[in-house]
Formats: C-alpha cells, sequence, structure tokens
C-alpha cells in the first residue's frame, strides 16, 4: 500500500480512537459539571441546596399509577399526589382531596365533597371530572394492573364541580382504603396525553416529579405552591431516590452518609447500624407476610389434608424467626394485628410446631415419598435461600423429600398459574390494615392454581367483599380464617416480617408505617 | 518433543512446578473428602450459626473454619465444594474443547464456505456478551447443574474453535498431510489420525488456561443466582450467600474467597507452566 | 489500496451478517424462556381475555416471523422500539445508558493500560528477573479474583473502613474510582501476560540480534520495533474486552450500583422485555463489531506485512 494512503488510514484510526476517548471524557466532564445541579452524588448542601436522598431495593418501571406497582412507588406517589382519602395506615380516614364523603345505604352509591382551589402541577384545577376521569380510567380499562380492584365500578358522575358521586354494581368494602393510593390525575391532561401523562407525573402532592433516570436517580422538587403545607412546610429543596438491588452497598453508603434513609435491610445489618453514629434505626412488626401455596390437585401430595397440615406443624417458624432472621414474628394466622380479621384468641392455636405430630399425619397420608418441588423467587423473605433450606430441612425431619429452587421472576409467575408446582413460596402485604388485595387474588381467585376449592371460605370472603362496616367485614373475616387453618390450605401461612428502615438524625417529619409506606412528604433535614 | 526435555523443563517451571503441586493437593483434598469430613455439609443446624473458625481447637471434629448462617461447618463445605467446582471446572473445559476442537479442525481442514459458516456464527456468539447468554439460557432452560455445563460449553467453544482453526490452517497444505492424500486416506482419517496431535500443543494450552477461567465464570454465575443449585456447596455460591456477613461474620465470605482465588492462582500458574514447556519458541 | 477496499468490504457484509444473526438469536432465544411479558404486568389474577388484550397493545399477538419482520422493517427506519416495561423508547434507554457504561468501560481500560503497560514491557525485556517474576504474581493473581470479592472488598476497605470513597453510584469522578479499579485491574492483568510474552517473543528473533549488531541503541529497538509488534495482539484482545464490556459489566454495575447497560440487560431478561433485548443486543453486537473492524484497520496501518486475506 502507499506510503500515503497508509498514512491516511492511520489518521482515520486515531481520530477514531480519540473520539471515542473523548466521548468517554466528555461525558465524564459533563458529569462533572452537572454533579452540582443534576445528580445527586454528593448529598451534603450544594450551593446552598438542602438535599434529602433516600433508597430502595427496586426501581420504579411504570409510572401509571394504575399500572404494575413496587414497594417504592407507593412512598413516592405520596410525595408527588394527593388522594381523596388520608390514613394513618391504621384504619382510620382522614380528608385528603375529599372534604367529607358518605355512602348510600344500599353501599352503592358514595359521594364525596372535594376540595376547592387545589391545583396540578401543571395548572390544571383540581375538580369532579378528576375524579370521574381517574376512577373510570381504572374501571373501564383492563389492560390496566389495577383495574380488578376498579372493576364493579359502574360509573362515575360529577355532579357538580366539587361533587363526585361513584356509583357501583356491587359494595365494595374496601373502598376507602383503596381510594388511600389512588391517586387523582388531571382529566383534562389525561385525555390529552393519554399514558403520556405519565412522563410528566403532574400531581397535586407537596413535591414536583423533575426527572427520572431510569436505574439511576429520580428528582423532586418541593412545590412552594402546595395547598396543605400549614406549618410544616419541609426545609428541604429536593429530594432524590436512588435505587440500589445490592443490599451491602446500600447499608454501606447509609454509613458513610450518601443516604439519608434507606429500607430493606438486611436483618445482620441492623446491629452494624444500630451502632453507626448518626443513624436512627426504626423496627415495627409489620403487614408483610410470607406463605406458601399449596398445589392441592387429584393425586398431588397436597391434595390430602394430613399433608398440608403435616407441612404445617413441621416447620419451626419461631427458631427460624429468631436465629436467621433476628426480626419478625410467625404467622399462626392469615393476617397479624393491625389487619382487618385479626383475631387474638387465635394467636397460637394454630400452626403450631410439633414434630411429633407432624411425622405422624404425614404417615396417616396417602404421601409414599415422592418428591415435592418447593419453588421460589429470592427476596420474598430476607436471606431467602437460608431461610428456605432451613425449612427444606424441617420437612425433610418429618418424612418429606424435597427438591428446593429457586428461581427468576418470570419463570416462577409462568409455572405458578401453569399449577406446575407442589408449594410456591412468595409474600404480600397488607396495606393500611386492609386484608383485600391477597384475598382478591389469592382467595377469590386461585391465581395460584391450587385447585383447592372451600365454598364455605369463599361464601364468607365474598359477603365481607361486599360489607362495607368494618366491624362485619372484621366478624366474617375470622370465621373465613378460622376454615382457612383448619384447612391447611390452600395457603400455608410462614412468617410476619418486620418493617425495618434506616434514617439520618439529621431528618426529622419522616413517618414510617407498619406496611412499608414511608411518607417523605413533610421531611425536614438539619 | 522428547520424554527427557519435557522432564527438564517440567522441572525448571517454577510456574509449572508450584502449580502442579498445590493443584494436585487441592484435587487430592477435595476427592478424598468423604473419607474425612466429620459433619453433614447440607442439613442445616440453626442452633450453630456462623460459630468462628475454632482451627484446631476441638481437632477433626470441631469446626475448624467456623460455620455458616445455616450452622453448617464450612470446612466441610469448603472440600466438598471444591470437589463439585473441580468437576464443574473439569467438564466445563473438556466438553466445549471437544466442541471446538471439531469445529475448528473442520473449519479449518475445509475451508471455504464451511468455514465462512462456522466463523460467523463463532462471531455472532461473540457478540453476545458472555454474561448476557448465559442468563438468558439459565433462564430457558432452568437452573440445574447439566444447565449449567450447557451455558459453560456454549460460552467457551469459540476460544477453541480459532486456536484450532488456525493451526489446522497452518497445517493442511503440509507435504505429510499432501502424501496421505495421495495414499487415499479420506478426509476423516486425515483429521483424526494426522492433524489432530498436532494441534496437541496449542489446545492443552488453552485448556490449561481455561480452568481458572472457568472456575471464576462459575462463581460469578452463582453471585447472580445461576450457579450450581442449592443445596450443594460450590465456591461460588457459598461467597454469594455470605456477602451479607462481610462486617460481621467476614470467615463466612474470605474463607471460600481465599480458597477460590489459590485454586484459581495454581490453576493459572499451571497454565503458565504448561505453555512454557510446550512452547517450541520457548529456548529456555 | 484495492486490495484494503476489498478488505474492507468483506469485513463490512460480514459485520451485517453478523449483527442480523444477532438479532435472530435474541429474538428466537427470548421467545424460548418460560414466562410472558404480558402476564408480568398484570396481577397474579389476571384473566386470559386481560392477558390476551395486553398482549395485543404489545403486538405479541402476531405470528413470530412477522413480529421479527416488523421489528427489523422498524430498525432499518431508525425505530428501535418501545420498552414494555419502562414504556419509553428503547434508543431513549439505551442510549441514556451508554455514557455510563462509556465513562466506565474507557476508565477501566486507562487503568489498565496505566498499570499493564510498564509493568508488561518491562517483564517482557528482562524477563526471569525479580521484576518479571512480581509482575507475573500480580497478573496470575489479577486473573484469579473474582470481580464480585474484590469489588465487595474495595468497598468494605476504602468506602466503610477508610471513608474516603462512595461505594455506589454514579455522577463525580470518584464515583467512578472502585468500580473502575475492580474492572481495570483483572484486565491489567491480561494485557500485562500479553504484552509480556509479545515483547519477550519479539526480542528472540533473529533480526532483532542483526539490529543490535549494527548499533542500534536497545531503547530504539524496543519501542520502535519490540513494542510494535507487541502491541498488536494486545490491541486485539484491549478491543474485544471493550467490545464486551461496552455491552455492560452486570456484576459490578449489581455491586456499585452503577445505572450501565448491563443491569438495564438484567432487568429486561428478567422481565422479559423483548423489544428492549432485542434493541441492546443489536447495538452492543454493533458496537462489538464496529470495534474490531477498527482493531483490523489498525493492524493493517501499523503492519503492513500484514496479509489481508
Amino acid at each position: 500500500m502507499k506510503k500515503t494512503t497508509r498514512q491516511l488510514l492511520s489518521w482515520l484510526a486515531a481520530a477514531a480512537l480519540g473520539a471515542g476517548m473523548l466521548t468517554g471524557c466528555g461525558s465524564k466532564a459533563a458529569d462533572s459539571t452537572n454533579a452540582g445541579t443534576g445528580s445527586a452524588s454528593s448529598n451534603t448542601k450544594a450551593g446552598g441546596e438542602n438535599v434529602v436522598t433516600f433508597s430502595m431495593s427496586e426501581d420504579v418501571y411504570t409510572w401509571d399509577t394504575m399500572g404494575q406497582p413496587v414497594v417504592p412507588f407507593y412512598s413516592i406517589q405520596l410525595l408527588i399526589y394527593d388522594m381523596l382519602v388520608r390514613t394513618d395506615h391504621q384504619g382510620n380516614y382522614e380528608p385528603g382531596l375529599a372534604t367529607e364523603w358518605s355512602v348510600s345505604a344500599d353501599g352503592l352509591d358514595w359521594t364525596f365533597q372535594l376540595r376547592e382551589g387545589v391545583k396540578f402541577h401543571n395548572g390544571e384545577e383540581f375538580n369532579a371530572d378528576c375524579v370521574k376521569a381517574t376512577l373510570e380510567r381504572g374501571a373501564f380499562d383492563n389492560t390496566l394492573n389495577m383495574n380488578f380492584l376498579w372493576s364493579d365500578i359502574e360509573s362515575v358522575e360529577a355532579a357538580d364541580p366539587y361533587t363526585a358521586i361513584v356509583h357501583c354494581k356491587k359494595p365494595i368494602g374496601d373502598m376507602l382504603n383503596q381510594l388511600t393510593y389512588m391517586p387523582m390525575l388531571p382529566a383534562q391532561a389525561l385525555a390529552e396525553q393519554g399514558d403520556d401523562l405519565f412522563k410528566s407525573n403532574p400531581g397535586t402532592g407537596p413535591w414536583k416529579f423533575v426527572s427520572w433516570d431510569p436505574g439511576n436517580e429520580i428528582i423532586f422538587v418541593r412545590n412552594d405552591d402546595y395547598w396543605d403545607w400549614g406549618d410544616q412546610k419541609s426545609n428541604v429543596d429536593k429530594i432524590v431516590y436512588k435505587p440500589i438491588s445490592e443490599d451491602t452497598t446500600r447499608v454501606s453508603s447509609m454509613r458513610t452518609g450518601e443516604f439519608d434513609f434507606i429500607s430493606n435491610i438486611p436483618p445482620d445489618q441492623v446491629e452494624v447500624l444500630s451502632g453507626s453514629a448518626g443513624v436512627v434505626v426504626d423496627s415495627q412488626p409489620g403487614t408483610t407476610i410470607t406463605w406458601m401455596a399449596l398445589q392441592s390437585s387429584d393425586n398431588k401430595t397436597f391434595a390430602d389434608k394430613n399433608a398440608r397440615l403435616a407441612l404445617t406443624h413441621s416447620i419451626d417458624r419461631q427458631l427460624i424467626v429468631e436465629s436467621i432472621l433476628g426480626s419478625g414474628s410467625p404467622s399462626y394466622w392469615p393476617v397479624m394485628k393491625g389487619v382487618t380479621g385479626y383475631d387474638e384468641a387465635s394467636d397460637g392455636k394454630y400452626n403450631q410446631y410439633d414434630p411429633e405430630l407432624a411425622k405422624q399425619l404425614l404417615a396417616d397420608s396417602s404421601y409414599n415419598g415422592e418428591e415435592i418441588y418447593f419453588m421460589a423467587i429470592d427476596g420474598k423473605v430476607p436471606r431467602t435461600k437460608e431461610v428456605l433450606q432451613a425449612v427444606m430441612s424441617m420437612m425433610t425431619e418429618a418424612g418429606f423429600n424435597v427438591k428446593l429452587e429457586i428461581m427468576e421472576g418470570a419463570t416462577f409467575v409462568s409455572k405458578r398459574s401453569a399449577g406446575e408446582y407442589d408449594l410456591a413460596f412468595s409474600n404480600v402485604f397488607y396495606n393500611n390494615g386492609s386484608p383485600w388485595r391477597h384475598m382478591i387474588t389469592h382467595w377469590l381467585s386461585d391465581s395460584c392454581n391450587t385447585q383447592l376449592e372451600n365454598p364455605q371460605i369463599t361464601a364468607l370472603l365474598t359477603q365481607a367483599k361486599e360489607t362495607i362496616d368494618l366491624t362485619e367485614q372484621d366478624k366474617l373475616l375470622k370465621e373465613a380464617f378460622t376454615l382457612m387453618m383448619e384447612d391447611g390450605g390452600r395457603m400455608c401461612y410462614f412468617i410476619n416480617l418486620d418493617t425495618i428502615n434506616a434514617y439520618s438524625e439529621k431528618l426529622s417529619g419522616v413517618k414510617t408505617y407498619n406496611d412499608t409506606i414511608v411518607d417523605l412528604s413533610r421531611v425536614m433535614k438539619n | 518433543m522428547k520424554k527427557s526435555e519435557l522432564l527438564r523443563r517440567m522441572g525448571k517451571s517454577k510456574f509449572f512446578v508450584i502449580g502442579a503441586i498445590i493443584a494436585v493437593l487441592v484435587i487430592l483434598t477435595a476427592f478424598t473428602s468423604p473419607l474425612f469430613v466429620v459433619h453433614d455439609p447440607i442439613q442445616s443446624n440453626l442452633r450453630n450459626r456462623l460459630i468462628p473458625p475454632e482451627l484446631f481447637a476441638n481437632g477433626m471434629s470441631g469446626f475448624m473454619l467456623g460455620t455458616d448462617a445455616l450452622g453448617q461447618d464450612i470446612f466441610t463445605r469448603l472440600v466438598i465444594g471444591c470437589r463439585i467446582s473441580l468437576l464443574i471446572a473439569a467438564a466445563g473445559v473438556l466438553i466445549p474443547a471437544c466442541i471446538g476442537t471439531a469445529l475448528g479442525a473442520i473449519a479449518g481442514y475445509f475451508g471455504g464456505a464451511i468455514d465462512n459458516v462456522i466463523m460467523r456464527i463463532c462471531d455472532i456468539q461473540l457478540s453476545i456478551p458472555t454474561m448476557v447468554l448465559a442468563i438468558t439460557v439459565m433462564a430457558i432452560f432452568g437452573n440445574s447443574v447439566p444447565n449449567l455445563l450447557l451455558v459453560l460449553a456454549i460460552v467457551g467453544w469459540t476460544s477453541y474453535t480459532r486456536v484450532v482453526r488456525g493451526s489446522v490452517m497452518g497445517i493442511r497444505n503440509a507435504e505429510f498431510i499432501q502424501a496421505s492424500r495421495v495414499l487415499g486416506a479420506s478426509n476423516a482419517r486425515i483429521l483424526i489420525t494426522q492433524i489432530l496431535p498436532c494441534v496437541l500443543t496449542p489446545l492443552i494450552i488453552l485448556m490449561s488456561q481455561q480452568i481458572g477461567f472457568v472456575i471464576l465464570t462459575e462463581a460469578n454465575l452463582s453471585f447472580l443466582g445461576m450457579g450450581v443449585p442449592l443445596p450443594q456447596p460450590s465456591l461460588g455460591s457459598m461467597i454469594a450467600d455470605g456477602r451479607e456477613y462481610i462486617a460481621t461474620a467476614p470467615w463466612t465470605v474470605v474463607v471460600p474467597g481465599v480458597a477460590l482465588m489459590i485454586i484459581v492462582l495454581a490453576f493459572n500458574f499451571l497454565g503458565d507452566g504448561v505453555r512454557d514447556i510446550l512452547d517450541p519458541k520457548n529456548k529456555d | 489500496m484495492q486490495n484494503f477496499m476489498r478488505f474492507m468490504m468483506k469485513r463490512f457484509v460480514s459485520a451485517v451478517i453478523v449483527i442480523f444473526g444477532v438479532t435472530i438469536v435474541a429474538f428466537a432465544l427470548m421467545r424460548l424462556a418460560p414466562g410472558n411479558p404480558a402476564a408480568l404486568m398484570l396481577p397474579d389474577n389476571a384473566t386470559a381475555e386481560q392477558i390476551a388484550a395486553v398482549e395485543v397493545k404489545m403486538g405479541l399477538d402476531k405470528p413470530v416471523v412477522q413480529q421479527y419482520i416488523i421489528y427489523i422493517t422498524d430498525v432499518l427506519h431508525g425505530d428501535l422500539g418501545t420498552s414494555i416495561f419502562f414504556n419509553r423508547s428503547c434508543a431513549e434507554l439505551i442510549f441514556g445508558r451508554l455514557p455510563a457504561t462509556g465513562l466506565l468501560t474507557f476508565a477501566a481500560v486507562f487503568v489498565s493500560i496505566l498499570v499493564s503497560f510498564p509493568m508488561g514491557i518491562i517483564s517482557g525485556i528482562k524477563k526471569g528477573s525479580a521484576i518479571d517474576f512480581g509482575s507475573m504474581v500480580f497478573a496470575l493473581l489479577g486473573m484469579s479474583m473474582s470481580q464480585v470479592w474484590l469489588g465487595l472488598l474495595f468497598i468494605l476497605f476504602f468506602g466503610v473502613y477508610l471513608g474516603v470513597l462512595p461505594t455506589q453510584g454514579y455522577g463525580s469522578f470518584r464515583n467512578l474510582i472502585l468500580p473502575a479499579l475492580t474492572l481495570g485491574l483483572p484486565l491489567a492483568a491480561l494485557v500485562t501476560r500479553m504484552l509480556r510474552s509479545g515483547m519477550f517473543e519479539v526480542l528472540q528473533e533473529d533480526y532483532i540480534t542483526a539490529t543490535k549488531a549494527r548499533g542500534i541503541g536497545n531503547f530504539e529497538i524496543y519501542t520502535k520495533y519490540a513494542l510494535k509488534n507487541a502491541l498488536l495482539p494486545t490491541i486485539t484482545i484491549i478491543g474485544m474486552q471493550i467490545g464486551q464490556l461496552l455491552a455492560g459489566a452486570i456484576i459490578v454495575e449489581q455491586v456499585f450500583g452503577w445505572p450501565g447497560l448491563g443491569s438495564l440487560t438484567v432487568k429486561a431478561i428478567h422481565m422479559r422485555d423483548f423489544p428492549l433485548i432485542q434493541s441492546i443486543l443489536l447495538v452492543s453486537a454493533t458496537l462489538f463489531v464496529a470495534i474490531n473492524i477498527l482493531v483490523d484497520i489498525i493492524y493493517v496501518v501499523v503492519d503492513p506485512r500484514m496479509s489481508l486475506n
């Protein structure tokens, strides 16, 4: 090749490499300059700005308020949105965007008086049309994840600009609770933009959504025009959310001061954090319950009630709580204290660890040593592998032959819906003291495909679901739960998890609830 | 190379000697382990959780290297886990080596369209990041030891193909090969009896260098939850499981971590040593 | 020049074939895996009709081949599709992550070159010396450490105990240090070995002895002749590693919370986000192939003796 051509090509190659390095360096330089304004790499006052950074293990995927919920989103929506009704997460309700409400005697019509003078972040006025647009969208669009909660709504009437009447096909017993996590959306913008509304997320809340860098961070700024600051206006200018999936990293960052608030703390790190200066560890009994679904179709081991009861008696829940988890409590009932349907009298009656009884029941059953296929996803309980291996050991002692497989989510979901398992491990959390999401999804529908039908339980639950009076609901649920415990299926309830958060001493005004939801909307930082 | 020359080189290479000694020690310990381990590697005993290493305080029946989060003896799991990791490493090297050699020999010998197709498949696979391929395959086929070997085979065959192909292309037109053809030997016969022995040297070098890499890949897959399935121990899963305790019970991570490092180091030393010995360009 | 153009054409054509091949593999593999992205977006008690309705929304109800053709057609028009789960354009998500990945990649390569070049070159020249032994031990050690372990040790030591470096995140130079070291040191190990053996081999050649006999100084020999030739296979390796790194260093990203392409890919696979996975693989394959072509060009330019076949 001629010398000039060679030279030309070598210049080209060098230029290409150089361009590549410059892109790398260029973005590095850009990021360094952005560090002060955009990214929250340093969590101290940058240029006088008061920033609070909080972290949980998952990122938000969809911003659609009726889309597939992830745990952080329940807390995030409290920042940017308001709901019609507010709660103290103990089953008590207060006015939110609705100032008062009433329900008709037959339970089919709810009338809400709405607050006047509230504006969305995009300038739109909040009124009855917004309630109509938000709730009807959930009720009529069956491709939305939360549609099943709202499909009993027939229509929403905007009687006048500040009165909304919700007409139901059947009484919705959990209506008020459901409204506490259903953000109100701007009707006009929703009509104009459709799903694109969730790129700007305009709510009426105390914080405004600024940006979402998937996998990296979400930024919110204080809404100085918020209608409800009262005398508790936050002195924080910006809130940043960072998803960090690696538990040890999240905890390390809390210790170094990079984060002001974290949740999902592994049990072992609780002591470490408690000893760290400037960190407050907040632990309370939670409303997250772990359970196994039992496959009970014909010829399967758990079709036999004796086998089901043998399973539950073979597990020493207390030992696992004490030794592996260091927190939480055994589940002796489908719900725990603070949730409708909890029965203190029955607590300690069922699910007791009794290895001799377990062996006896198993021997009496039709079980012949077949392999029990026990499947799970990682993350539903802290130290999933250890906990489930311990369970497996305990089951083995009772005489079960167990194969444990921890797999990824998509495969698990697909196998569980098809019923291709003997035991399927998962968890659920009861928000605001209401067991209904779980009851509807897994008891009123057999979404784990367990094939175990108990008409009495179904009848009781159906009736309770349409009962608006909580005391009545509670009675019916207690009856249903008693039957569940005596039958040993569809679920074997395992352990109630504690809700553990940690935050910096510099913070105040943080509200942590037992259902893992965190309200940072009124946070203050020194 | 003559046997005496081989032995001389083996003795002279520091890396070979050190690597071989450690590797042999590790293999011996791992494979004789059933004879001397006292505890059950997979039966958990929650009352014995996280006991610090006792070393020789209680002799062989104590917890010499401590216990892990499930109360299982770490020393026992370590040696059993070594055995499993080594078996997987062996299979994870031999299987792709066989596939890769076959494909590489065919590609190099026949050339032309066959070569093109095989090399393009190679390129396509190399363009897909290793871990992504591994995760996807495990997702499809599920988490088990045979599937793990499948993943290692898929991920590993390309290096062997390229090396063997290069080697074969170098000698396919050599005189002795042409002579065989003239004498009427079939292609298959030539490939197997004459070409393969010649590619043995670079092949062995590559294989010994890949052992360490395969062991580490298995460890990384365990970290992502896709390694040796429960409840069998493997070095990688022991590190992954222990990482939560790195501050409070560090021996659960440090012991398997150091063991993994020593083993991989030994095999890397060995690999380098083998290369030094077999490399005709090395005049030492 | 003719030869070179023909060579480039051939490389280009095979590059295109490879990229197409990758899209087909990506398409096929993902659909083999159990799990339905439509079902994953709905609650556990979703009815078959609901799942079907969402499938229509996602375009998954059509026959697979037709889906592939639609996808490729869109790509050729510059549209990389919309992510099922993030509900954003794949291009936006992927190119949003590329700076983080690119930064980490080049930082890792920079670290590895900084560490490996001096060590590799000197030990190649002074083979058998103490420096050589030290370098080899470093190199072998670097190749023997699991990224997980290295990363966690760094976090614990520099982040928690010494408190001098941040343990996660992305945004300033300091965030980059630990992840870059975790990726760069094992890479440095590899490159050190390549350089060392490359240098040593060249210095054994007869023509080097002849050059020395002509009186040319050692320094000139090392740089002009030996280094140039030793660099060639080294650059190939570095190029390949860059290609793989640009696809995302999955483990390091998870340990350090680095928002790069790797963690996006893992999420996409777990959620069966078909459009996103396909487009990620397409982009990373293109980058990989482009870098390899670049390396080939460098080869040819640096060493005109190379046959263009």
